[in-house]
């Protein structure tokens, strides 16, 4: 150095300084700007007077905190006072308006008699490395406030980091975790997982959204959703990995709930759809017990349901289901009322659990249950209450797992009992209705027939008396006392059938006739009767039918006496037969009151009649018969009208009958 | 000789009308209310024709029409069977029964198919 030094001259020295990258310039003792390198001016962005300005050649400065910093303020202004240096930090601004973070280094330079006499300055500039560690802040905040877990690992599965996330999800703090294996927040049986995600982030692959489990501090295990990315140094070597846990528990939660509320809609609807399209006890209980089974992954259900009966006995319905059930049929259902008839008092559901405590429940399902197999441990029950209030049934269903048991879904079950409890009440209503129905039916036949007997010795006696010579009054009375006895005939007649049709028991013996001379009789009747109707039939065609006559006789009477009860104003009624290639119509003309199209459709059903015919006789049930009638001989049979234009009734009936038993029961 | 008929009927308006009828008409009548007070009596005499009233489902006359028609002392004897049940006549054990007659019935189409049965 002793060699080099003197050869080192001012020139040299002066040459370091213009050309230095380091941004520098000198001042003298009061300030002012002596000299300054290339540097300096592209820091400061401007080439400041020489001799002019003070302390520093920046257009603006402020303190780091971002504070106006006036000029005197500077660092270089400050330190030349006091004999040190200072590496302070200062933003200085340029005209551009861009600021640079510089740190200001001043020295007082001193003369041969260690007088002052101004200051050298440098300024680095550390604008990229401030960036960086801003950057670098923001992310550890972002890291630090975020929900998720934020972990990053070596490749040995070592954690390194852990964010206020992690130990809010897992449970431990960072003092507590950093350093010791990822394995620590793996359950033990799914070690293999993290073997296979070390090998992905090996390969430099990313795991995306990979569901699993995870261990927090407490022991419980978690459902996460994880992100794993390669970490890598500034080399571009992978030496670690990031990991990002959600916790998914409310997510898979909420999943399952909408899971499970949707069943049990799907469950409560498919149970009330189906009972209330049945009223059959028997079906309904069997439906509702399977499917409660499934709903609630029972292993065995019973349902049972009892009810009084009119004479006060107690009839019980049972149905019985699921995997565990043996096929045996609940052998007293009675003493399963007495065991149920007290237990639930306010509760909608009670669980027996376990089902030991309760020796007659346990003997109760031994007998069901395969039990050399399983054995039901637990057993929830919901009762059935009639509209009354009164327990008329009980759902039981039994477990055999004690976690499928605790996982079953009270509301859900209480709620399908109340279903059914309304469902049971509508059949039962039902059934009442049709037994009360098949009572109707079975006295108007019993009735009927009552009646036939004294009529018959009625009808005897008068045609007794009609044989006897007795004066020209006496035999037109017992002309109009026969009249009205036949009437009564009819009308009983018209009953019995209509018991028989309801019954479904109306017959009818079929066999081959001429249907023309079967009208042409008829009509003739008629026209031999009637003292107030011509009628008036175009042709008298031979038809040979396969039919019941006596039937086909009871329609084309009720049809003509209708067209002339119905047409009082007019004299002239109209029968007219057409054929085509299967069947025969015919058809019955009045000029009478006719009817609307409201009246149309109604004028085939029971008990039907006009409005305004009240007091014409009849029972209304004429027409209702002569279209069972017609039915029954795969006919057809209507009406062709306008209101007071008259009217057209119609029938046609096949030649033949497809089905040719003799007797068909109608509704078979 | 007057032609014997036994009437089986539990009516009594109607056997008092069938029995004044059929004396009318020069027959000798005896006049039966049920199937067992008539079998008690059966083998006093037996009739040219046998009418029998039969009710609804009563198993007892129709019991006796079918025996009636299948014992080889009484099968070549009419029977008439009158009833307000029409179900009745189709009942096997009737059909075998030389007429069926429902309630109610015009007299002369009785007292005409009487004697076309004892012809």
């Amino acid at each position: 150095m002793k060699d080099l030094f003197p050869r080192v001259t001012d020139r040299v020295f002066k040459e370091m300084f213009l050309a230095s990258p380091l941004a520098g310039y000198i001042c003298d003792k009061a300030g002012v700007l002596l000299v300054y390198n290339d540097a300096a001016v592209a820091l400061w962005g401007r080439k400041p007077e020489i001799g002019l300005e003070k302390w520093s050649g920046a257009l603006a400065s402020y303190y780091a905190d971002g504070r106006p910093m006036s000029l005197e303020a500077f660092p270089v202004a400050r330190q030349s006072e006091a004999d040190v240096t200072s590496d302070n930090e200062v933003i200085i601004e340029q005209p551009n308006g861009v600021r640079r973070n510089v740190l200001v280094y001043s020295r007082v330079l001193l003369d041969e008699k260690s007088e002052v006499i101004g200051s050298h300055n440098t300024l680095i500039d550390i604008t990229a490395y401030k960036q960086q560690d801003s950057r670098q802040a923001l992310l550890s905040a972002i890291v630090e406030s975020s929900d998720d877990a934020i972990v990053s690992k070596d490749l040995n599965g070592n954690i390194m980091s852990w964010n206020a996330g992690a130990q809010r999800i897992f449970g431990y703090h960072e003092t507590e975790i950093i350093g010791k294996s990822i394995n620590t927040l793996i359950p033990s049986r799914l070690y293999w997982e993290e073997e296979h995600i070390i090998q992905q982030v090996k390969a430099g692959k990313n795991v995306d959204h990979y569901q699993t489990v995870r261990l927090t501090k407490s022991g419980h295990e978690i459902p996460i959703s994880l992100t794993i990315s390669p970490m890598r140094n500034g080399a571009g070597q992978i030496i670690g990995a990031s990991k990002i846990a959600r916790e998914i528990s409310e997510q898979i939660r909420n999943e399952q709930l909408m899971k499970l509320n949707a069943r049990k809609l799907e469950t409560l609807y498919s149970i009330g759809k189906v009972i209330s399209e049945k009223l059959d006890v028997k079906f309904i209980i069997q439906t509702v017990i399977e499917t409660t089974i499934r709903a609630s992954v029972a292993d065995i259900g019973i349902c049972s349901y009892w009810m009084k009966e009119g004479d006060g006995r107690i009839t019980h319905s049972v149905a019985i289901g699921g995997t565990a059930c043996n096929g045996n049929m609940l052998e007293n259902p009675r003493r399963l009322q007495e065991l149920l008839q007290h237990v639930f008092a306010d509760r909608k559901i009670v669980r027996f659990d376990p089902l030991s405590t309760n020796k007659d429940m346990c003997t109760l399902f031994n007998d069901l249950t395969k039990s050399d197999i399983l054995t039901i441990n637990h057993c929830l029950s919901a009762p059935i209450y009639s509209a009354d209030g009164e327990l008329t049934g009980v759902i039981l269903l039994g477990y055999v797992q004690r976690e499928v048991y605790q996982g079953a879904d009270d509301e859900l079950i209480y709620n399908i009992a109340s279903q059914v409890a309304v469902a049971l009440e509508n059949a039962k209503l039902f059934e009442e209705v049709n037994a009360l129905n098949l009572k109707k039916n079975e006295f108007i036949a019993l009735a009927s027939h009552e009646l036939k007997t004294p009529l018959t010795t009625v009808k005897g006696y008068l045609q007794i008396l009609e044989r006897y010579e007795i004066n020209q009054i006496g035999q037109r009375f017992l002309g109009k006392a026969l009249k009205q006895v036949d009437r009564i005939e009819a009308l009983i007649a018209e009953l019995l059938d209509i018991s028989r049709i309801e019954a479904g028991r109306l017959d009818l013996y079929y066999e081959t006739f001429d249907i023309g001379e079967l009208i042409l009789d008829v009509v003739e009747t008629f026209r031999f009767s009637s003292t107030t109707h011509q009628i008036i039939m175009n042709d008298n065609p031979n038809i040979m039918v396969h039919a019941d006559k006596q039937r086909i006789e009871q329609v084309l009477i009720n049809l003509l006496s209708n067209a002339i009860k119905y047409s009082p104003e007019s004299d002239k009624v109209y029968v007219a037969v057409e054929t085509s290639d299967a069947a025969v119509t015919v058809k019955v003309t009045d000029e009478g009151m006719g009817m609307s199209l409201a009246q149309r459709g109604k004028i085939f059903t029971r008990f039907f009649r006009i409005e305004g015919t009240s007091k014409m006789p009849g029972l209304g049930l004429g027409l209702y018969l002569s279209k069972e009638i017609i039915n029954r001989h795969n006919g057809h049979i209507d009406v062709e009208s306008e209101l007071g234009k008259g009217a057209t009734f119609y029938f046609s009936i096949p030649y033949t009958q497809q089905d040719t038993d003799a007797v068909k029961t109608l509704f078979d | 000789m007057k032609k014997i008929i036994h009437f089986i009927e539990d009516d009594k308006a109607i056997a008092e009308l069938i029995a004044f009828l059929l004396k009318e008409e020069e027959y000798n009548v005896s006049i039966y209310t049920n199937t067992k007070v008539y079998k008690e009596q059966l083998f006093s005499a037996l009739p040219h024709l046998l009418i029998v009233d039969v009710k609804l489902s009563c198993d007892d006359s129709l019991e006796m029409c079918r025996t009636w028609k299948l014992d080889e002392v009484t099968r070549d004897i009419p029977l008439l069977v009158t009833s307000a049940y029409e179900g009745n006549r189709t009942d096997e054990r009737i059909v075998s029964a030389d007429y069926f007659m429902g309630k109610p019935f015009s007299i002369t189409e009785f007292l005409n198919r009487v004697a076309l049965l004892l012809s």
